[in-house]
């Protein structure tokens, strides 16, 4: 299975944004052209609470931060998911 | 003269609302509670109040069906006599529940978490054990527990009731009860016609009566071809096509309006 590359430096919304396309594609076969900031996680690309669990587990291993499910709670839209891991790289 | 009859199935529509109000307040306040203080071993409770609900359920689908406010015709009924079924319908109407209820004696359904909390229903609720759908993996283990313990489980994927014109969205904890428990999925589906008490109805809205519903208990749907997907998120989604394919794909192309 393919993983995602981690990259340490990775603080520029763009760069997190092919990355987040590259993992929802992996995790959830969620088409990476239907991944763009305002997508809703579960009204548009059908991402459900039980996904969010496990995207906060795989994100957590990739930026190597402990990320809260509280910090997620907010979390509507793609925007908002690289808003999430930009402050946890800060 | 049609006004003249309008205006006789809102009433007859209305007599049906106050019966199962009452119904309902007879239940809550009256024969649950005296439940409570009779037989103290919440089991044996919990078996007793889903007896009651479904006996009430019974009878009002009985009593619309005097009153000619609905007609229905049931195929394939005598399966679900069986018990620990994974029953899952499509949802067009509030009445699917009050049928697979009143069907299927001690049967668990998985219920929105409002209506556990709900003044009225939620003592009932709670005390029949029925599942809370609040937190996703406890409600899925509650499911497939109650499957464990023979129990039939009845869980409407849709959630809420059909939208109108609306693509349908899939939960997919009927999908995850059926991968965690190995069992086959009892697909039953429902049609109404002409549309009543939908999302978008309401209860004044009573079109040409009597309303007519059709059940049908399909085939026993496998979810063994998932377990060849990678991970349990895709298993799910695998199994939820299937699910969709078998409900929702019938359902779709019989409704030019959705």
């Amino acid at each position: 299975m393919m993983h995602a590359k981690t990259d340490p430096g990775l603080t520029d919304p763009d760069q997190i944004l092919v990355q987040l396309k590259i993992l929802l594609e992996e995790m959830f076969e969620v088409e990476p052209a239907d991944v763009v900031p305002d997508a809703k996680l579960y009204d548009d690309l059908d991402i459900d609470s039980i996904d969010a669990v496990d995207l906060i587990a795989r994100l957590t291993d990739l930026t190597g931060i402990k990320v809260q499910p509280e910090q997620f709670k907010s979390v509507v839209t793609v925007a908002d998911v690289v808003r999430t891991i930009e402050l946890l790289k800060a | 003269m049609a006004r003249v009859y309008y205006y006789g199935r809102v009433v007859v529509s209305g007599i049906a609302f106050l019966m199962f109000g009452l119904g309902g307040l007879l239940l809550s306040f009256i024969m649950v509670p005296v439940l409570y203080l009779v037989v103290w071993n919440s089991d044996r409770r919990a078996v007793l109040i889903r007896g009651l609900i479904h006996h009430a359920f019974r009878l009002f689908i009985e009593a619309l069906v005097f009153f000619r406010v609905i007609t229905y015709t049931v195929k394939g009924f005598d399966k679900l006599d069986q018990p620990g079924l994974l029953i899952v319908a499509n949802h067009p109407t509030i009445m699917d529940v009050v049928f697979l209820v009143g069907f299927i004696n001690n049967a668990v359904c998985l219920v929105k978490q409002s209506l556990f909390t709900n003044p009225f229903m939620g003592f009932v609720i709670r005390g029949a054990r029925y599942i809370n759908n609040d937190r996703p993996q406890q409600s899925i283990e509650q499911c497939v527990q109650a499957l464990h313990d023979g129990l039939t489980t009845i869980v409407f994927p849709e959630g809420t009731r059909t939208a109108r014109g609306k693509k349908i969205q899939l939960h997919r904890g009927a999908a995850y009860v059926a991968l965690h428990s190995h069992l086959p999925l009892t697909p039953v589906s429902i049609r109404c016609v002409p549309g009543w008490l939908t999302k978008e109805d309401r209860w004044y809205e009573v079109p040409e009566l009597p309303i007519r519903f059709e059940f049908s208990v399909g085939e026993d749907l496998s979810v063994q071809s998932s377990y060849s997907e990678p991970t349990e998120a895709l298993r799910a989604r695998h199994a939820t096509a299937i699910i969709r394919q078998t409900l929702f794909g019938e359902v779709l192309a019989e409704q030019p309006g959705a």
